[in-house]
């Protein structure tokens, strides 16, 4: 064996089995960004049971030759492949995540004050106003409904939306959807107090009156029977919220409910994370679009904002008793962010104004609203 | 506004001034339509799913005076059409070859979907030697059962004869168009309304229901809760004032951080008037059941 077939030897196994000579800038840059995501999350907190598994997703995917996100010489999925396939192209995940969600919502506030729904649909301003400004920038009519809905501030009916009608922008929207839902407090508060005068801001609300188990549960019920009625879309979504609801609200299969809030919720949130984070490889995702998803993102969290707050001034013309008009802006899903933002706005006004249960009637109301929206684009594409 | 959070908009702001060259970067049309031939009879079929729709739809082509004997897409180059949006004709662009009866003759051509609406155009080039790209001038009619039907007469060697002559094969390069903005804005609208009447019905909804559990819950309330008016007032609801309540409760909160409570709890003394001795004995049977070992779970 002579030293040049040692060296040969050698060379061979550094260029066909390790990734080194693989990698590229764009991979870099895609590790790097992963790094900063992370961050984001351990370091700031910021939305760290989303934000975590995808920066991972991100990382892991990233590395040259590694069997993460392709399929096999035999064509079978590589490992995250089979959770994105089975999870989220099935879009089963999120109808799950749903589930949970309604095991863990209580909808008092908002039974006991129907009026906010209409703020929660006058949220959904932003989605459909950055729904044009997405088509004037080139992208189709598809990717702009996917783009839209990122300002409802709700991550799986982003994630959703998105794998159905655009599942090449999954890994951007979802990342925009969870770092904006994270960065509520800091976009929240300048519209807010740019929207309103101080007066409006030391509007005291009436307590809400106090709402039966009856009415809690046969809210799901209701509710569920005229949203797959009028948006039949959107139902696989909706049943699920409100069969979560309705499992909690019946008091008798707490295993169920706990199971759904807790244990289901964890595990179906590990596999849409990193599946999501995953289909981020730098030759997907390095070009304008995420760039632009982002920008509009933003833009589309802003008009949200300002859309419900001013579907509060326009109701309070016609109301006997004002609502203070801070809760509009809860109407933006991201619960309970955007309520605790609403609250905390209404006592640097007034230290006695409790607003947070009043802004949760919105915020709920905002998570039917965008689930709304987004069967109206399912059913605008069928 | 503070400063502090001018970094939001400048970041916004940065993300959206590219939006220009954007445009030009998103070359790759993902949304064409790719559609597949087949013949039923003398028709031909196109089965393609559209630009923005997730559903496949069939095109219908059927020639009248003449004979129907090919049907293809027609690609065109992103740059040859300059003055042609490709966004607007969702369906695609076929290229038709047909034989009239005889040379020089004229064929009709049908083109039907259910897919079309009253505002379907069928777009062709109009003029062979100097191609304008514009509406062919096809009549659009409504069948009740069948969708729309595009109905355009074509002469042998005539305007809309891609070969110009008459020689006994017609070949037309047509693609239906629709209002893309048009679409677009005019659903928009509908659906952002939409989303407002259906939170507006479930609003509707909510009220009478809940009106109805009121109801409910004031009959099965005793007849003394129910007739407020008739009994004396209790001396509680009027007799106590907010600021009562507030001093009442800041008076509690100081005297057990000042371990008030404390020396009582171990000497057995009285440190406090009778009502804080027998709230501070509530709040300790309360805490009791945490440590009745046998009743956890």
């Amino acid at each position: 064996m002579s030293w040049q077939y040692v060296f040969e030897l050698i060379q061979n196994i550094l260029i066909s089995q390790t990734g080194m000579p693989h990698l590229t800038w764009g991979q870099v840059l895609m590790l790097f960004v992963s790094l900063v995501f992370m961050y984001l999350a351990v370091g700031k907190n910021f939305e760290p049971l989303l934000l975590l598994p995808i920066g991972f997703g991100i990382f892991l995917t990233n590395f040259p030759l590694a069997p993460i996100m392709g399929f096999t010489a035999e064509g079978n999925p590589d490992l995250i492949r089979y959770f994105y396939k089975f999870g989220v192209e099935t879009e089963i995940i999120p109808c799950v995540i749903f589930l949970g969600l309604g095991a863990m919502t209580d909808f008092g506030p908002l039974i006991a004050n129907p009026k906010t729904l209409i703020i929660g649909a006058g949220a959904q301003l932003g989605v459909f106003a950055t729904y044009i400004g997405v088509l004037l920038c080139g992208f189709t009519l598809k990717e702009a409904a996917t783009v839209g809905i990122i300002g409802g501030a709700d991550g799986p009916t982003t994630i959703y939306l998105t794998a159905k009608l655009a599942p090449h922008l999954l890994g951007a929207n979802a990342l925009a959807a969870y770092s904006y839902m994270a960065m509520v407090p800091l976009i929240q508060p300048p519209i807010m107090r740019l929207m309103t005068t101080p007066e409006q801001r030391r509007i005291r609300m009436r307590q809400m009156r106090p709402v039966s188990a009856l009415e809690k549960l046969l809210f799901p019920l209701i509710a569920c029977a005229l949203i797959c009625f009028l948006i039949p879309a959107v139902a696989p979504l909706m049943g699920m919220f409100m069969f979560g609801n309705f499992m909690r609200e019946s008091l008798v299969v707490k295993r169920l409910s706990d199971t759904a809030q807790n244990s289901l919720m964890n595990i179906v949130t590990i596999f849409l994370g990193v599946s999501v984070g995953a289909t981020m490889q730098a030759e997907v995702f390095l070009n304008w679009k995420p760039l632009l998803i982002f920008g509009f993102g933003l833009l589309d969290f802003v008009l949200c904002t300002a859309g419900g707050i001013l579907t509060v001034h326009i109701m309070n013309l016609f109301l006997k008793e004002k609502m203070n008009p801070l809760i509009g802006s809860a109407g933006v899903s991201a619960v309970p962010m955007s309520a605790r933002v609403s609250h905390n706005e209404g006592l640097r006004a007034d230290p006695n104004n409790w607003l947070l249960m009043h802004a949760m009637g919105p915020n709920l109301a905002g998570v039917i609203g965008t689930a709304g929206a987004a069967g109206m684009f399912i059913a605008m594409f069928q | 506004m503070r400063c502090r959070h001018l970094y939001v908009w400048a970041l916004m702001a940065a993300m959206l001034l590219p939006c220009n060259r954007v445009w030009a970067a998103f070359g790759e049309d993902i949304e064409a339509p790719k559609p597949k031939f087949s013949q039923e009879g003398a028709d031909w079929i196109a089965t393609l799913v559209p630009r923005g729709k997730s559903t496949e739809i069939k095109i219908r082509f059927h020639a009248t005076g003449g004979t129907l004997t090919a049907a293809e897409a027609k690609v065109f180059a992103a740059d040859a059409m300059p003055q042609v949006d490709q966004k607007t004709f969702r369906s695609d662009f076929f290229r038709l070859q047909m034989t009239p009866a005889a040379p020089g003759g004229d064929v009709s051509l049908a083109v039907n979907s259910n897919y079309f609406t009253t505002a379907t155009e069928l777009w062709g080039a109009v003029s062979v030697n100097s191609p304008v790209w514009q509406t062919t001038g096809a009549v659009n009619v409504k069948n009740v059962d069948r969708g729309n039907t595009l109905t355009l007469t074509v002469r042998d060697g005539g305007p809309l004869d891609a070969d110009g002559q008459a020689d006994g094969r017609v070949e037309v390069i047509c693609g239906p168009r629709d209002s893309f903005w048009g679409y677009a804005l005019g659903t928009l609208f509908i659906r952002f309304f939409g989303v407002f009447i259906v939170l507006g019905v479930l609003e509707v909804g909510m009220l009478i229901s809940g009106r109805i559990f009121q109801r409910i819950a004031a009959r099965a309330q005793p007849p003394a809760a129910q007739s407020p008016t008739e009994e004396p007032p209790m001396e509680e609801t009027h007799a106590v004032a907010p600021e009562t309540v507030a001093a009442i409760a800041l008076a509690l909160h100081l005297k057990a951080g000042a371990g008030g409570l404390k020396p009582s709890m171990h000497t057995g003394l009285s440190s406090g008037s009778p009502w804080s001795q027998i709230g501070r004995a509530k709040i300790m049977s309360d805490r009791m059941p945490v440590f009745d070992r046998p009743k956890r779970k």
